[in-house]
């Protein structure tokens, strides 16, 4: 299994599809820069409707250009290659996280090198307990987020990967309306983790500096597009090879 | 041959899609294959021979039926570790190597870490690509990839062999390789379930031919052993003469058949026979130019299945 993570996080890496990752966040905040600059200088939209689909960009475009981009890289699921992993003395199950651990391994090795290497340029404003904090909070979320989607996704062919993200969000939506306390903070964390704000990206452009805590959690939100991803594409995969 | 079947399909039906859409790949298919035999598959398009050898390799599962691999389930590890597949449709990843390809197979196969190297390099020459080892497989012409595929399946000398379509778009040589390849896996007791349209391939390496035809298992036709097959004889220069060519039949218990134009044809029990009817030819005076396997008989039950 070993051999297959470190093949796909090679392929990812070396094969040029990881940098799509990189501009992902810079097209999501490229069009929500459009949109504010269509708003503000009032281009004929009422101004509601304007607010509410600046709104929706802003909450919508990042997982939509990284759920695009985790397609992109997951690619080659698609092609037939996956035949000739199944019919090796590997599981199935042992194939998607050998395949999902080499993407996020990718994935985060892109997404967390620049960062990582602009650390010292951050003139220590950075406590050390958050560089710690971030990474596993953002670990645990999605830890979370993927067992039910996980657990769906192999009990429900097909449509039930689907059913099973919708209605995760729409769990998600409605609980937080009805709990309180601990369990309040929970959701809120995991809402906040499936729509992050751009703010960061324009942050970045603007000043040339932001918090760690938002690129981080849009690297856990890529994780997450990246594993979701994988596990729809492995199954179309599989569909593929049974229609053959 | 061993009596327990390394491969056994029975009464295997297979149907894709729903309702009004929905149509039967195979309908109650049975045969089996044994240790040390090259069973072929031969039918015209969509007659099922892929969907079968997909639910031998476990990828599909049967509609209704049973498929069992060394007498066990086809998705068993221990089925798989001893399992060699080459697709039809090869897809390979285009920026990796033909080295780092072969190691990553051989690292899902299941074979040691210690001898990675030594069986890598050895599948690599083996297969003719050992100066195009370290260029990505995107610059491998169709050939070139082919025996890529050849060398993946054979890696660690697998008991059960299943190619479909192997020769495609390879060059004579790669295409004798192939034969020597399966011909030396047979030999050390290996099954190969092998589907092409290349019936003159098929008549070449195959014990037994199964005929396909819309899902539907025609028939099951011997081509070595029992069954015997057809030899054609031509001569150097000159035609060989009716007269010497009979009366080597018959000396060597052969049936002398009606010539084929130019080539003297007989039938023959087996290759001891062939071998035997070959010496009496020369032993006679014969000057024997060609003597070759016929594959019309092949070609003549894959016609008459397809007027009916």
């Amino acid at each position: 299994m070993s051999a297959l993570i470190w093949a796909t996080a090679r392929e990812l890496l070396f094969g040029g599809r990881a940098l799509i990752l990189l501009l992902s966040p810079l097209i999501s905040a490229a069009f929500v820069a459009a949109m504010e600059m269509a708003t503000g200088t009032g281009a004929g939209l009422p101004s509601d409707l304007a607010t509410l689909a600046l709104t929706w960009c802003r909450e919508l475009a990042p997982p939509t250009a990284v759920i695009l981009g985790a397609g992109v890289i997951a690619g080659p699921l698609r092609s037939g290659e996956m035949v000739l992993w199944a019919v090796r003395p590997i599981t199935l199950s042992a194939i998607l996280v050998a395949r999902v651990a080499g993407t996020w391994l990718a994935t985060m090795t892109v997404l967390l090198l620049p960062w990582g290497l602009s650390l010292p340029l951050a003139q220590g404003s950075i406590p050390t307990a958050e560089l710690v904090a971030a990474p596993l909070r953002a670990a645990l979320a999605s830890a979370a987020v993927l067992a039910p989607l996980a657990l769906l996704s192999v009990l429900l062919p097909l449509a039930g990967d689907a059913l099973a993200y919708v209605g995760l969000l729409i769990g998600l939506a409605l609980a937080r309306e009805n709990v309180s306390g601990i369990a309040h903070r929970v959701l809120d964390e995991l809402a906040r983790f499936l729509f992050p704000s751009t703010g960061f990206v324009d942050e970045l452009l603007t000043s040339g500096r932001c918090s760690l805590e938002d690129p981080l959690r849009w690297a856990a939100l890529l994780s997450l597009a990246l594993l979701v991803s994988c596990i729809l594409l492995s199954r179309r995969e599989l569909h593929y090879a049974r229609s053959e | 041959m061993d009596a327990a079947p390394v491969v056994e399909v029975h009464e295997l039906s297979r149907a894709f899609g729903r309702g009004s859409r929905r149509r039967l790949a195979l309908d109650g298919v049975t045969l089996t294959a044994g240790a040390g035999e090259v069973l072929g598959l031969v039918g015209p398009n969509g007659a099922g021979k892929t969907t079968l050898l997909s639910c031998v390799l476990g990828l599909i599962f049967p509609t209704a039926g049973r498929v069992r691999v060394f007498g066990g389930d086809p998705c068993a590890l221990s089925a798989r570790r001893r399992l060699g597949y080459l697709p039809e449709r090869l897809v390979f990843p285009r920026r990796v190597t033909a080295r780092r390809f072969l190691q990553l197979q051989h690292a899902l196969a299941g074979r040691p870490r210690a001898r990675r190297a030594t069986e890598v390099e050895a599948a690599l020459t083996g297969a003719g690509l050992g100066v195009a080892a370290g260029k990505p497989l995107r610059t491998f012409s169709r050939g070139m990839l082919q025996r890529l595929g050849m060398a993946m399946a054979t890696m660690g000398e697998p008991s059960l062999l299943v190619l479909d379509e192997p020769t495609s778009g390879m060059d004579p040589v790669g295409v004798r390789w192939v034969a020597d390849l399966v011909g030396w896996l047979r030999q050390r007791g290996a099954t190969v379930l092998l589907s092409s349209h290349q019936l003159d391939q098929v008549a070449r390496l195959c014990d037994r031919v199964a005929f396909l035809r819309a899902g539907v298992l025609e028939r099951i036709q011997e081509l070595r052993g029992d069954g015997g097959f057809v030899m054609r004889l031509r001569g150097a220069g000159e035609p060989l003469s009716p007269e010497l060519v009979g009366a080597a039949a018959a000396s060597v218990g052969g049936r002398f058949l009606p010539p084929d134009g130019p080539a003297q044809r007989v039938a023959v029990e087996g290759d001891e026979m062939a071998a035997d009817l070959l010496r009496a030819l020369v032993d006679g005076g014969a000057r024997v130019a060609e003597a070759a396997r016929e594959t019309a008989q092949l070609e003549s039950l894959f016609f008459e299945g397809e007027k009916r």
